[in-house]
């Protein structure tokens, strides 16, 4: 479809404890859903030192699993894990939902062992208004 | 802008169940009438992935993925019963992006878009968004 074109970044912030996992999958929702972005792309951004921004089930065993991952194949090094589990993600939005299925979530993964606020950049670009999805 | 959306539904086999996507890929760049702009594909899900690669090569990415992330890993246990499945999910990515040029995948001779069933499934309904962005 064609219509009002939006591109728009939109910065957020997330509390952390410095060590750890943030699920911040609703946050995503909602700027799509403020924004009003109805067909397009919709992605995840981190300029945080030590942060990562990915996409996987949020589940605590699984959590557990990630930093296991991340220790045995980067060590105490926060920018391997930067680099390996990646600074970005994205995904569709289709008819304003934000295509994702029914486990994937949006997480931040904080290495950097400083408590404190981190900036995420969501960044939307499609369009406004009413869809044609071909099935 | 004009965004073209379209959905992919397939049934899949598992695990390391590989599908080549790159017809589909081409028939929605085609259909949205885009000369000129980028394709996202995403898999929907928590474990696929999908993989951007040389076809004859396409088995030794899914035994280099396995090797990272064994379904038994040595020593203790995953935590998460699947956690290889969606490790593996995870690092290579449920998105990719393919430039479209004069209305084709700028994909090089040789090259396809696969994609990659992590979990011993059997007749599993996949679902992968193929979105075209170009100029109104």
């Amino acid at each position: 479809m064609s219509g009002g074109t939006l591109v728009k970044v939109v910065k957020v912030r997330i509390r952390s404890s410095g060590y750890g996992v943030e699920d911040i999958t609703e946050t995503v929702k909602d700027v799509v859903r403020v924004e009003g972005l109805r067909e397009g792309l919709v992605s995840v951004f981190t300029p945080e030192l030590g942060c990562s921004v990915t996409m996987i089930e949020y589940e605590p065993g699984l959590m557990k699993d990630l930093e296991r991952v991340i220790r045995e194949y980067c060590g105490a090094n926060p920018a391997l894990a930067e680099a390996l589990v990646g600074k970005f993600a994205a995904a569709p939005v289709v008819n304003g939902e934000v295509a994702l299925g029914t486990f994937k979530h949006f997480i931040l993964v904080d290495l950097s062992r400083r408590a404190g606020v981190k900036e995420v950049l969501i960044t939307l670009e499609g369009i406004h208004g009413n869809t044609e999805v071909q099935d | 802008m004009k965004v073209f959306t379209a959905i992919l539904r397939f049934r899949t086999n598992g695990p390391s169940g590989i599908y080549d996507l790159t017809d589909a890929l081409r028939s929605v760049i085609k259909a949205s009438g885009i000369e000129e702009g980028v394709t996202w594909v995403s898999a929907k899900g928590a474990t696929p992935a999908l993989l951007i690669v040389r076809d004859d090569a396409v088995g030794d990415v899914v035994r280099c993925v396995e090797k990272l992330f064994p379904a038994i890993p040595p020593g203790e246990p995953w935590e998460h019963g699947n956690a290889y499945a969606h490790l593996r999910s995870t690092v290579l990515s449920t998105l990719k992006a393919v430039p479209v040029l004069g209305g084709e995948p700028s994909l090089p001779q040789g090259y396809g878009l696969y994609f990659l069933e992590t979990r011993p499934v059997q007749n599993h309904l996949r679902q992968v968004v193929v979105q075209v962005h170009g100029p109104a």
